[in-house]
């Protein structure tokens, strides 16, 4: 069985600067001793080591601020981590989370080619996909119109449209299940399901135990940062729980 | 690294173009004038120090409109470009979190998308150097070597400030008191022989002395461009350039986490 995801002492720390009044920074620029840190250091991963076997479907759970997201886009080569190797055996990778990365002032249309080009098609695929990708966003006539005059809902569902048109090796899914109306939700679960075949891996971040119970074969557990748990989807959701209700 | 260059280049290709493409029709999107603001802006500035040099200090001469847009066109291209890139990587925060992007390709883009509006400039200015009887020159042509040279030089300034950009919070306040004085101390309002001979070395320092007369030179004075000045501008900006994607890189994955 190969891995396609081995990822091994893994450290990732946020760098904020600390918001400092001039006279601030010029002391702790110049001091002789370095003068209080202009930074504050945050923790977001420690110490996490994991291997993913090709073709399986992972879903990741945790409490908000665990590092899911944050482990997500190292996977994605978004981030570098600090320490620790992380190895990922494929160049097709696709991040699908909110509509983020849309340009309001450009039509539904040019963002598809945008968004479509980041992740990773190529122009000729886009052109070939295009008219699936927006029959299953239902924008319709919005096509032309500037993204800026969409409704949350519309963007959202151009974002999955765009991205689960990607067909990648390795999927990551941060979260995207939420959006939409139930018809919609309905629509993308079960696109999310197709695209859940035996020759692709896909990593999910979830906070819906159900989908998780159903969908993955194995769970990985986070909690701030540090990695608790990976196993049997069923074995770990039940020590989720427990946790989750004390 | 050239080689990773070279792959994000390849890899890229589309998405920059895509992307130049897309950037020039965003700079008119919210307008209703579209594309004649990119004719309405440099001409208004134009008569604006027209109007200053040639009627209230009695200076310039008669070809002075021609002079400055020279001067206008070029440094317009520069100080976009530049100031673009400073708040590109912030201002990408979003896509940046999604998706790895080489962080080269912000100001490369965006110095074509400018590189697009200048030569749109030259085009108007080719109708002005008709309307004012300036006569076309074999030395026309030579302006595309200044051109190149410009471009490098903008590209491998705007790749310094990409990476500052990150850190210097100021960087937009402290960017554009900075440009302003150099626009001044540049000879775009004025020619260098209104400067006394004994500082004019001081201001072939600046890059944009050659850039402006070598424009003037080939478009008004049937001369050829300041080639020595030149060559040691490409020298300087290929040095520049390198330096600046070495530093990108270097950094490159550490930037998504700190916007």
């Amino acid at each position: 069985m190969e891995y396609i995801v081995e990822v091994e002492n893994l450290y990732l720390e946020y760098k904020f600067m600390k918001p400092m009044g001039f006279k601030q920074w010029l002391t702790s620029t110049f001091s002789k001793k370095g003068g209080p840190p202009k930074y504050k250091v945050f923790q977001a991963l420690q110490d996490i080591s994991f291997k993913i076997k090709k073709g399986s479907t992972v879903g990741i759970i945790g409490e908000n601020g665990a590092g899911k997201s944050t482990l997500l886009r190292v996977l994605a080569k978004v981030y570098e981590p600090d320490r620790g190797t992380v190895k990922v055996h494929t160049d097709s990778v696709s991040l699908l989370t909110l509509a983020t990365g849309f340009k309001s002032e450009l039509s539904g249309l040019e963002n598809i080619y945008i968004n479509g080009l980041l992740l990773g098609l190529s122009k000729k695929r886009l052109d070939e996909k295009l008219e699936e990708i927006i029959k299953f966003s239902e924008i319709g006539e919005f096509l032309e119109n500037p993204v800026r005059t969409y409704s949350s809902g519309m963007r959202s569902k151009l974002a999955f449209s765009i991205a689960c048109h990607v067909d990648p090796e390795l999927l990551l899914i941060d979260e995207v299940f939420s959006v939409g109306d139930a018809r919609f939700r309905k629509k993308s679960s079960a696109k999310i399901r197709e695209l859940i075949n035996s020759e692709r891996t896909v990593i999910m971040v979830s906070h819906s135990e159900d989908l998780i119970n159903e969908l993955c074969d194995e769970v990985i557990w986070l909690d701030k940062g540090k990695l608790i748990a990976q196993g049997e989807t069923s074995d770990i959701l039940k020590e989720y729980k427990k946790f989750a209700n004390r | 690294m050239m080689n990773l260059i070279l792959k994000d280049l390849k890899k890229y290709k589309d998405f920059v173009l895509f992307h130049v493409h897309v950037n020039i029709k965003l700079k008119v999107s919210n307008t209703i004038l579209g594309y004649l603001w990119w004719l309405i802006d440099p001409f208004m500035q134009m008569l604006v120090y027209t109007f200053i040099v040639v009627f209230i200090f009695d200076r310039g001469g008669k070809d002075y409109p021609l002079f400055v847009f020279c001067g206008l066109l070029s440094w317009k291209w520069l100080s976009s470009t530049v100031t673009y890139s400073a708040g590109s990587i912030k201002a990408n925060a979003n896509i940046l979190n999604q998706v790895y992007l080489p962080k080269f390709i912000f100001p490369l883009q965006e110095c074509i998308s400018n590189l697009y509006k200048f030569c749109f400039g030259l085009f108007v200015m080719v109708i002005m150097m008709a309307f004012f009887r300036v006569s076309p020159s074999i030395h026309n042509l030579e302006i595309i070597l200044v051109i190149a040279v410009n471009f490098l030089f903008i590209y491998g300034l705007s790749l310094h400030l990409t990476h500052y950009g990150v850190f210097i919070a100021d960087i937009k306040n402290i960017l554009s008191h900075t440009l302003r004085i150099w626009w001044y101390i540049s000879p775009g309002i004025y020619s260098l022989t209104a400067i006394p001979e004994k500082y004019r070395g001081i201001f072939w320092l600046n890059p944009n002395t050659v850039f402006f007369e070598s424009y003037r030179n080939v478009l008004l004075y049937h001369r050829s461009p300041y080639y020595s000045q030149l060559l040691i501008w490409f020298v300087i900006s290929l040095i520049m350039t390198y330096f600046g994607l070495k530093k990108l890189y270097r950094h490159d994955r550490h930037y998504s986490k700190m916007i």
